[in-house]
């Protein structure tokens, strides 16, 4: 044994310990600190870490989390904290937290420097910016709520702009359209050329002088030149007929297309009376034009939540496998893992216990925070199971938030729920969509509300409900027209608000719908005020535009019944002449057949006389033979 | 300067004071932790065996430096080794026992180049010990003379580089 080999050791040991003691807890916290940044997407800074390899224990002084949406605030700021390891999964590298304990939680505390990363952070986009561009795009495609052309005089001229009308503009193209099929006729058909093809006919015909043929024989031949004659006339009247079957496809295609133009009329009726901004009064509508923007903004900040837990708590992946890597970076080698018995996942906090308080000093205006996240881990499907919370916010005065959740990612298909329950909570004041008509802001001193949000794979469907009295509407100005009069005089009577809000969808496609109990009463008193008028005025729009368009719808008829008549008049015409044709050609033709059957009588006739003679003769020549001598 | 101190130690104990055993052993193991990753159980572990055991250290480090290069050269060797081993399926339960117990992890067994390279460095240690020993006699039995008189040593000792680490050697009084 070497006693040299103890002092080599001491002083390699003493140099180690003394260089791990001044930068173990600089570096664990800066490693620490720069993990949570990733997580908050927002400056964190950790006072005082310490950290004991012997007790298992570390913890801080202070910790801050900057709000990435508003870097001036923190979302989280804690006092001391104090974490408990399990020695065991140490050995295997990892690092289970058995409890940890964080004191004086509080959030929205004011900074001394601003939050925002100095380097950005490239997030993928994940169901919540989906539910979000979808229900962004549902409030843009939002009508706006303008009836102020009711109180003023309808200028027909500047809403009914004629050539902006679609189906003025569908009845331009059907002239055009009529115009080339006729002009197309125009030069295809040749009606010159069928009647020349018929004259040749008859001068074919006239030419077979069939009145001055005699004999069978001529009559024959006169017969088979006439059966030529009739062959080309057929072929002739087949072209004029197949002519005349385009012609009424091409005239039914035109009629077609006139029907068809009239089906913008109600598009462009609807369009004008949106441009006099007099819609159909819509109960769905008021409480999304009213309530949706602030509902967005408090279901956007739930859906941070599971955002925040969909992105780190990630979802069973494949199983590891340990295929040989071809070229492992030099020196490091590859890890193959073996079936392990134990479910330590890399990083767990089987309990951590919150408490905190908020407007420090004075105790009946702060809420004191309790709570505790159970299962917070890194790997969910290592450890089997979700992650659960629960957090109650109370106050002495008697207002009480309860917040709890669910994740569980332990599957391929994350399931993840949240409940929220406030009760007797100041809402404050919230500033609703600007719009002429209705207020601009809304306060309500007390009030509960209920959320739950089940959220299956990309799949979600969350309902929030609110319940507020009193309740007071903000309008900032003097009503200036009727419609505004009266809905500042109708809500005034309103002190309670019952809100409901539902988000529900999948796959890329979520919708919001908001109730509420102001809708049936506030839609009710705008048509029974507005009624008459909007469908006066609607029916004012409607007869211009239709006017309008049956000026053209008339123009563009008779425009097509004068092409029909005239390509129809020549048609005939050429018919007409190559039916005589077919006439004449029949007619010549059965008066040859019949000249030739009188011949063939006649021809028998003689014959017979002849045979009746010889007969005659042979009888009395054979009558003196036969007497006796 | 080091790698002087450390050959001049080497040369020192070659020519007389240690057994060439135990320059041989100190070679061997120190030619063992140099092949594998450092910051493993085992290598900690032989590196306190150096340490403590009355084995030549100044050849434990010089080992270590040669078997660095050794082990940078044979890298992708020791990976197939290891990952052939690991995956033998003969051994699969044994790792599979050795994986989960507490301690072993520290081991990095389950790395392919630290089991490639402790394995090749055990089936090296034998003949590198015999071999050493060997070199160590024959040096002291009139292989010196010989080194002495070839000319890339004499070149090399005198150069103005190992003149000066002589002077500072003995001022500081080595």
């Amino acid at each position: 044994m070497r006693k040299s080999g103890f002092i080599i050791l001491l002083v390699l040991a003493l140099l180690l310990g003394l260089g791990y003691y001044f930068t173990r807890d600089h570096y664990l916290e800066r490693a620490l600190e720069y993990q949570l940044e990733q997580l908050a997407e927002a400056r964190v800074e950790i006072d005082n870490f310490h950290f004991s390899i012997l007790g298992l224990q570390c913890g801080w002084d202070r910790l801050q989390i900057a709000n990435k949406r508003n870097p001036w605030r923190n979302i989280l700021e804690t006092d001391k904290a104090e974490l408990d390891f399990e020695t065991r999964p140490l050995f295997w590298r990892k690092l289970i937290i058995r409890e940890m304990t964080l004191t004086n939680v509080r959030s929205s505390s004011p900074r001394a420097t601003d939050g925002t990363l100095p380097y950005e952070i490239v997030d993928e986009p994940g169901i919540v910016d989906e539910v979000f561009d979808s229900v962004q795009k549902q409030m843009r495609e939002l009508p706006l709520f303008d009836l102020s052309g009711l109180g003023k005089t309808l200028n027909l001229d500047s809403l009914v702009n004629v050539k902006n009308l679609a189906s003025v503009q569908s009845y331009h193209k059907l002239r055009a359209f009529a115009d080339s099929s006729y002009t197309s006729w125009k030069t295809g058909f040749e009606p010159q050329s069928y009647m020349k093809r018929a004259e040749e006919i008859k001068a074919e015909v006239t030419g077979l002088n069939v009145d001055q043929v005699k004999g069978v024989a001529a009559l024959v031949s006169t017969l088979d030149k006439l059966k030529g004659i009739q062959t080309k006339v057929t072929t002739l009247k087949d072209d004029v007929e197949n002519k005349k079957q385009t012609l009424e496809n091409t005239i039914a295609t035109v009629q077609g297309q006139a029907l068809g133009a009239q089906n913008s009329l109600k598009e462009d009726i609807e369009r004008a009376q949106r441009l006099a901004k007099l819609q159909d009064i819509d109960t769905r509508q008021l409480s999304l034009m009213l309530f949706g923007a602030p509902a967005v903004q408090r279901v956007q900040q739930v859906l941070d939540y599971v955002a925040l837990g969909r992105k780190y708590l990630p979802m069973a992946q494949a199983a590891m496998t340990s295929s040989k890597l071809e070229a492992p970076p030099r020196f490091e080698g590859q890890d193959l893992h073996f079936p392990f018995h134990y479910r330590y996942p890399r990083f767990l906090a089987r309990e951590v216990k919150l408490s905190g308080a908020t407007a420090g000093g004075d105790t009946s205006r702060g809420y004191f925070l309790s709570g505790e996240i159970k299962n917070l881990t890194n790997q969910p499907t290592v450890s089997g199971k979700p992650t659960q919370f629960k957090i109650d916010f109370q106050r002495i005065a008697g207002n009480q938030y309860t917040m709890s959740g669910n994740f569980d990612h332990t599957t391929n298909v994350p399931k993840d729920s949240l409940w929220i329950s406030a009760n007797n909570f100041g809402l404050g004041n919230i500033k609703l969509p600007s719009n002429k008509h209705f207020p601009h802001g809304l306060a309500a001193n007390e009030g509960d509300v209920t959320l739950s949000g089940f959220f299956v794979g990309d799949a979600l469907d969350l309902r929030l409900n609110l319940a507020a009295a009193p309740v007071s509407f903000d309008f900032s100005t003097t009503p200036k027209d009727m419609i505004s009069n009266l809905v500042q005089n109708v809500l005034a009577g309103f002190t309670r608000l019952e809100l409901g809000v539902q988000l529900q969808g999948a796959a890329s496609n979520y919708a919001m719908s908001i109730h509420s109990n102001l809708d049936n009463v506030l839609a009710d008193q705008l048509k029974k005020v507005v009624g008459e008028k909007l469908a006066e005025a609607r029916l004012q729009i409607e007869t211009r535009v239709r006017a309008e368009v049956d000026k053209r719808r008339k123009e563009a008829e008779a425009l097509i019944e004068n092409y029909k008549q005239s390509l129809t008049a020549e048609m005939q015409k050429v018919r007409g002449l190559v039916d005589q044709q077919v006439e004449e050609i029949n007619k010549r033709k059965a008066e040859v057949e019949a000249r030739i059957e009188a011949e063939k009588n006649k021809g028998k006739q003689v014959v017979d006389e002849k045979k009746k003679q010889a007969e005659e003769e042979a009888k009395k020549k054979l009558k003196g033979l036969l007497k006796k001598p | 300067m080091f790698i002087f101190q450390i050959l001049s130690q080497v040369i020192k104990a070659f020519r007389a004071g240690e057994s060439p055993r135990q320059i041989a052993a100190g070679f061997s193991v120190g030619f063992l932790i140099g092949l594998m990753p450092f910051w493993t159980l085992q290598g900690v572990l032989l590196f306190l065996v150096l340490l403590f055991v009355n084995i030549n250290m100044a050849a434990g480090s010089l080992a270590m430096l040669v078997a660095g290069f050794v082990a940078f050269l044979l890298d992708p060797l020791f990976h197939n080794l290891g990952y052939a081993v690991l995956t033998l399926p003969a051994l699969q339960g044994a790792w599979e026992s050795l994986y989960n117990m507490p301690v072993a992890p520290l081991s990095r067994f389950n790395n392919t180049v630290v089991m490639g390279s402790f394995l090749g460095g055990l089936v090296l240690f034998v003949p590198v010990f015999i071999g050493m020993k060997k070199l160590v006699v024959s040096y002291r039995s009139g292989l010196e003379e010989r080194i002495k008189k070839w000319k890339i040593v004499q070149s090399i000792r005198g150069s103005k580089i190992v003149e000066w680490y002589v002077k500072i050697r003995d001022l500081g009084g080595m």
